[in-house]
């Protein structure tokens, strides 16, 4: 049984009212619905809201799901609108503690060169990813989350798997070009 | 050179062989072309290596405390059948009520020729009984009945609506 007819059984069960069948899933896609969120707000709390927001739409409007889309396309979409609502909302930069570059360093302290190198470079991409649009964000998510196919993706945010393609590109591109900044700027405060 | 297309496509493991080749040659005779491949190959592979972000331990708990848990909605249905199954019942009496009268007239009609019986005690009693409680409770059901769904029709409404209105 494939993960898209595990969901399927799940939603079926939440429908004729099986709570355990809700536990079960949101344990199969909480991580996935943060980590979109979370790439989107860069606020980690933010995230969790917005998470948690999404499971509560998608209990609401069980009844409404007609198994025509695939859940996950459905669901991400769901997650999608409500970060970018939160995102217009709070305008105001908002960083998050964890992320933040003090927090990394006091992380990195005990980790290795090795870690302390592959944790800033993370770093600095969750950072010019706040320069790129929310599409662009989830595009990218979800592209190398590797869980959905071009088209499914491209679902998502209602556009063809060929567009999608061309913004994955273009997204990634400019994901270079904020990464070739931020390491000029790096250098430059070490100098 | 080749474009950025085509290099995301290498990244991606789905460029046709001519691309293949000409990255392949590229990549061995041209520094431009190297370094300029290497910086999109380490954002692709941050991008691929980027960890799948944890909610807090208390995530699932929090949802299923936010998510409602009664079903108002069955009880409101099983009282929504009930009342509209009333005036199929009502109606449903109504008829059976018609069929018993016209059978009993028919059973009870007059015959041109006048013939003199002797009184059947039995028949007398049932027909004085059917007369006098049978029809007298026959009204009093449909008036009963009549009553009911004039007040849950129209007097209801209105109390409900007044209520509202001075509320």
């Amino acid at each position: 049984m494939n993960d898209e007819q595990k969901d399927i059984i799940l939603l079926k069960r939440i429908q004729s009212g099986d709570r355990l069948a809700y536990k079960e899933l949101i344990n199969r896609h909480k991580d996935y619905a943060f980590t979109v969120a979370f790439r989107i707000l860069n606020s980690r709390e933010d995230a969790e809201e917005i998470a948690q927001d999404a499971f509560l739409q998608v209990y609401k409007n069980i009844h409404t799901f007609n198994f025509e889309a695939k859940f996950t396309t459905w669901f991400y979409r769901i997650v999608f609108n409500a970060a970018l609502m939160q995102k217009r909302k709070s305008r105001i930069f908002t960083e998050d503690i964890e992320a933040s570059p003090q927090a990394s360093m006091v992380s990195n302290l005990s980790d290795s060169s090795e870690d302390v190198r592959k944790n800033e470079r993370q770093q600095a991409i969750r950072q010019a990813m706040q320069q790129l649009s929310a599409d662009d964000v989830l595009l990218i998510t979800l592209f190398y989350l590797q869980e959905q196919s071009l088209e499914e993706i491209a679902a998502v945010i209602k556009i063809s798997a060929e567009t999608a393609k061309v913004k994955i590109h273009r997204a990634r591109k400019r994901l270079a070009e904020e990464m070739r900044k931020h390491w000029k700027e790096e250098v430059k405060s070490l100098l | 050179m080749l474009t950025d297309e085509q290099i995301f496509d290498i990244l991606d493991g789905c460029a046709d062989a001519e691309v293949l080749q000409q990255h392949t040659y590229l990549l061995a005779n041209s520094g431009v072309y190297q370094q300029y491949f290497k910086e999109l190959e380490s954002i692709h592979l941050d991008l691929a290596q980027m960890p799948l972000e944890h909610t807090s331990v208390s995530f699932t708990e929090n949802v299923l405390a936010a998510t409602p848990v009664a079903k108002p909605k069955v009880i409101s249905v099983k009282k929504k059948d009930w009342s509209r199954k009333l005036p199929y019942i009502f109606f449903g009496t109504m008829v059976a009520i018609l069929v018993v009268s016209v059978i009993i007239a028919i059973f009870y009609q007059p015959t041109s020729a006048t013939v003199q019986q002797e009184p059947n005690i039995l028949i007398k009693e049932l027909s004085d009984l059917f007369s006098k409680y049978f029809t007298q409770l026959g009204i009093l059901l449909n008036l009963i009945v009549m009553l009911a769904l004039f007040d849950k029709k129209i007097l209801r409404p209105y109390f409900k609506q007044r209520r509202i209105s001075l509320g």
